[in-house]
């Protein structure tokens, strides 16, 4: 089996933790304005895993997102993610981790396109300096636009794209390094729900083609119908959402 | 289904065949000329930074070389005249003199001519028959020039080589004077030294007929006399033992090379000149020369220019530098979001640092020629105008000095580009992430930090006028004079800089209007945002106000009379320098104040959204910029005067000159009062229906 980079497919889920969350906690502010927007989460995801994170707004999802992502440090606890330790880790293997082990995918899309550059260049934008030939990255790069629909927009720069186009694009640029950790942040916020199906649809098929796990924060309930299990945060604390511990017999439905 | 196949994969392989690929470089390119007006407003300052402090140099050295020339070709010579009796004395009195003028000039003073004339002759026999009235009557001087061949054109006949022209006496003469006389090519003629004796002393055949190449050459010294007999030096030695009644007389003339005189050094050789001078003068000998007094004169005048240009220039640098940076940073805040992406995919911040470097680099490398073109063509401009500068003056070590100077000057805009970017690559995406908004510091800390700042500024500003510099300029070694020459510049700097930190922007700002209530808040709210466009404004009027100032009470006219190049030099270099920092200052002011437009449109986007009109928020921003330009007008205007009164060669001020002085100041002031008005409101205008909620909509 190949994936859409022509390469062997990343193994597909596995036993096995690819991302391991203890005791973490952080906070905001010092003194009597400290804020506590995560409390002693407990939490690991498995390789090829697709999980969603439910809560309301403040409860600390985008702050888990974050951490994971590397973008905050955790005030205490420890997570480990793909051999990485988020809690010791320096600037120079913060910034590896961040190239290689995880792709983001910001709430508002344009916040991570560089929108001068077209569909194409955002893709080939993080492959630059990867070691491959430039033959073999646009070879790459044109698999994952084909992949998520957006072959005939390659030379398309974001401001030309629908919102729902931009999502996808972000998609494709957030695996364009083929991570371990895909990161979304509110990925269908701004779709309507047809919309958002065909997007959570093609997203699933290229996920389990690389084998990337997926973390996905969302408000909307029916995302829970294309992920592994859903965790919901509140207060900062995570609990699982009620039946789904695990794979629940339905399953995902990508 | 496998054709299907096989035929999409074909469709496949062409399209990735066809794509255009990305490379690091062509990243830092696109990123860098994603918003084109920024591109090309970067791209004139950078041209205009580099250009400034190779111009104003390579201007003065043209003004003070060709000042020299001048100097030289109206006062560069030394005659010697002595009485000689014969070939041998002559011999002699040339080479006592000709080693005299070496051992005390060196290379200075060139020979340039060495003649003796004798006379007057009077023709009696013309091929044998006796002379009409026209050639009797008329007076000739027998005369040797040396090197005549190479100051005359032969319109017949030859000039023989000295003492080889046959049998007899062989003379030449200009072609006038043969028409005068009515004499032909190979005429024998017979000459007396009284006139109308019966029987000729002396006889020569004519040879040949010459004119002078050029009248005005140094080599004659005063127009050739054109009833002249010209011979070798050892027929006209022949001639004299004919025992004419008035001796001849032997003439050596030097002249003064400028190619051999370094301009810095003129006095030096002024003061070897009158040495020789008084050793040449004996009481059978005559001198005459006035190139010692010229040369001191040019010298006084040519270190006044040049310390005020070298003083301009440096002004000038600084000035493009920190027009560089406040409009290369708010070039890198418009790129920012993009670096901060490339940030948080994972680049290493040396990665994103280089692809922001590269851009800004290739920015400059493009503005180099353009920069160097400009230069060339006001050169050649100023050249062809007739005011007396011309770059065929200029030695090579002149272009190489201004060569390294405009290197020097890339390197240090590269390396200031490299700082920004560096700053430009630590930024995050998540704005939470950066540090917090700076606040104003305390005043004890700012009115600390411009006491030390402002009490160096004045010392470094009052150095020239001190009394025991101009004793240490004089007796210190070379580099040490021309950094003292600066340090009115760096006083400036330090001045402004300590201004800038206590002087107060809100002033002028009144509350009583929205548009008021918006800007006292931002200018309370964080005081130094406009510290960077305030310090550029100020230094670019006190630069405006200095050259004002130099250009109405520049160096006594009649001083500059005497040396028209550098008064041309000076003027041209105040001029065309107050122009490009004008223009290089409006710029930064401009492009400032068009970043702080935007920043304030998406400030109070929600604000638009409930009514605050565009006009409000517009007015607001030119409340701010009336601060900036009030504070940069009366500031800049009283630092200026303070560096024209510490830099400039400033004569005693007459009434005229005075107020020569004062139209040029209220002229200068009125002009960038306008300009900055103008550039101003170009800066804030605002969209009227652009959408403050639609993150492309943005002005």
């Amino acid at each position: 089996m190949t994936d859409v980079f022509g390469q062997p497919a990343f193994p597909g889920a596995m036993p096995g933790a690819l991302a391991e969350i203890r005791e973490l906690s952080h906070s905001y502010g010092n003194g009597p304005n400290q804020v506590e927007a995560l409390r002693h989460v407990d939490l690991d995801v498995l390789i090829g895993e697709r999980l969603a994170v439910m809560g309301r707004s403040g409860s600390g999802k985008t702050t888990l997102l974050n951490i994971l992502a590397g973008l905050e440090k955790p005030t205490s606890g420890r997570v480990v993610v793909a051999g990485h330790d988020l809690t010791r880790i320096g600037r120079r293997s913060r910034e590896a981790y961040r190239r290689r082990t995880i792709g983001y995918v910001w709430q508002q899309s344009e916040a991570g396109l560089l929108m001068g550059l077209t569909a194409l260049q955002n893709v080939l934008v993080p492959m630059l300096g990867d070691g491959s030939s430039q033959l073999a990255r646009i070879d790459a790069a044109v698999g994952l636009l084909d992949a998520l629909r957006l072959g005939d927009w390659l030379y398309y720069t974001p401001d030309q794209l629908t919102p729902a186009e931009m999502q996808r694009l972000a998609v494709a640029v957030a695996l364009a390094n083929r991570p371990n950790l895909l990161l979304a942040d509110e990925l269908t916020a701004r779709l309507d729900w047809p919309t958002a199906r065909e997007l959570l649809g093609d997203m699933g098929a290229l996920l389990g083609n690389l084998g990337t796990a997926a973390i996905i924060v969302t408000h909307d309930p029916r995302v829970a119908r294309y992920v592994d299990r859903t965790i919901v945060i509140r207060d900062g604390i995570a609990t699982a959402a009620a039946g789904e511990l695990a794979p629940g017999p339905q399953g995902r439905q990508w | 289904m496998n054709a299907v196949r096989a035929e999409a994969n074909r469709a496949r392989d062409a399209r990735v065949a066809e794509a255009p690929g990305l490379t690091r470089a062509k990243l830092a390119w696109l990123l860098a000329t994603r918003r084109p007006g920024w591109a090309v407003a970067l791209w004139l300052c950078l041209a205009g930074a580099i250009a400034m402090p190779a111009l104003l140099p390579l201007l003065d050295a043209m003004a003070v070389r060709s000042g020299l020339a001048q100097t030289l070709a109206r006062d560069g010579a030394l005659t010697v005249e002595q009485n000689v009796s014969d070939l041998n004395t002559f011999n002699k009195f040339e080479r006592d003199v000709d080693g005299g003028v070496a051992g005390r000039t060196g290379s200075a003073l060139v020979p340039l001519a060495a003649n003796a004339t004798v006379g007057p002759l009077h023709v009696v026999t013309v091929g044998g028959a006796p002379a009409g009235p026209a050639p009797a009557q008329q007076a000739l001087t027998a005369a040797y020039l040396d090197h005549l061949a190479s100051h005359v054109t032969v319109d017949a006949g030859s000039l023989p080589p000295d003492a080889l022209g046959g049998g007899e006496t062989a003379v030449t003469m200009p072609q006038a004077a043969a028409d005068r006389l009515g004499l032909r090519l190979s005429d024998r003629v017979c000459f007396d030294f009284t006139g109308g004796a019966a029987t000729p002393r002396w006889c020569a055949r004519i040879v040949g007929f010459w004119q002078p190449l050029d009248l005005k050459d140094p080599y004659w010294g005063q127009p050739p006399n054109s009833l002249q007999l010209t011979m070798g030096r050892f027929d006209f030695f022949e001639l004299v033992k004919q025992h004419p009644p008035q001796g001849p007389t032997a003439r050596l003339r030097y002249w003064a090379s400028s190619d051999a005189i370094d301009p810095g050094k003129a006095a030096v050789v002024a003061d070897q000149v009158r040495r020789l001078t008084a050793e040449l003068k004996t009481p059978d000998r005559r001198l005459t020369t006035s190139l010692a007094p010229s040369l001191e004169s040019f010298h006084t005048l040519q270190v006044q220019v040049s310390t005020a240009i070298h003083l301009f220039a440096a002004a000038m640098t600084l000035l493009g530098l920190f027009v560089v940076a406040l409009v290369g940073a708010r070039f890198l805040d418009r790129e920012a979001h993009e670096l901060a992406v490339l940030r948080a995919r994972g680049w290493p911040s040396g990665r994103v640092w280089r692809t922001a470097f590269s851009g800004l680099a290739a920015l400059t490398l493009c503005a180099l020629p353009v920069g160097v073109a400009g230069g060339l063509l006001f050169v050649a401009v100023l050249s062809l105008i007739g005011s007396g500068i011309s770059p065929g003056w200029l030695h090579q070590e002149d272009v190489t000095g201004v060569a390294a100077a405009m290197v020097a000057n890339l390197v240090g805009l590269l390396a200031l580009l490299g700082l920004l970017a560096a700053g430009a690559a630590r930024r995050e995406l998540d704005p939470s992430l950066e540090a917090p908004f700076r606040s104003a510091r305390a005043w004890w800390r700012r009115a600390g930090t411009a006491l030390i700042l402002g009490l160096a500024g004045m010392t470094e500003l009052a150095l020239p006028r001190l009394p025991w510099t101009s004793g240490l300029v004089q007796h210190a070694p070379d580099p040490l004079p021309a950094l003292l020459g600066l340090a009115p510049t760096v006083g400036l700097i330090l001045l402004t800089a300590a201004i800038v930190q206590l002087w107060p922007l809100g002033w002028a700002v009144q509350p009583s209007s929205v548009a008021g209530a918006l800007a006292g808040w931002q200018l309370k709210r964080s005081p130094e945002q406009h510290a960077a466009a305030t310090f550029v404004m100020i230094l670019a009027v006190a630069i405006g106000v200095f050259a004002a100032i130099g250009l109405g009470l520049g160096p006594e006219p009649q001083v500059t009379s005497h040396q028209p190049a550098l008064g041309a030099g000076l003027g041209a270099g105040l001029l065309v320098g107050t122009v490009i920092a004008l223009a290089l200052a409006l710029a930064a002011f401009g492009l400032h104040f068009r970043s702080a437009a935007r920043r304030r449109f998406q400030e109070y986007s929600g604000m638009l959204a409930h009514g605050l009109a565009i006009a409000d928020l517009t007015r607001s921003v030119a409340k701010e910029q009336a601060s900036v330009t009030m504070s940069a007008l009366v500031v800049g205007s009283l630092l200026g005067l303070a560096l024209a009164v510490a830099g400039l060669p400033l004569a005693r001020p007459t009434g005229l000159a005075l107020q020569l002085a004062a139209a040029s100041l209220a002229s200068a002031l009125v002009c960038l009062l306008l300009a900055m008005l103008i550039a101003g409101s170009v800066a804030r205008r605002l969209p009227i229906h652009a959408n403050p909620f639609d993150s492309q909509g943005q002005p």
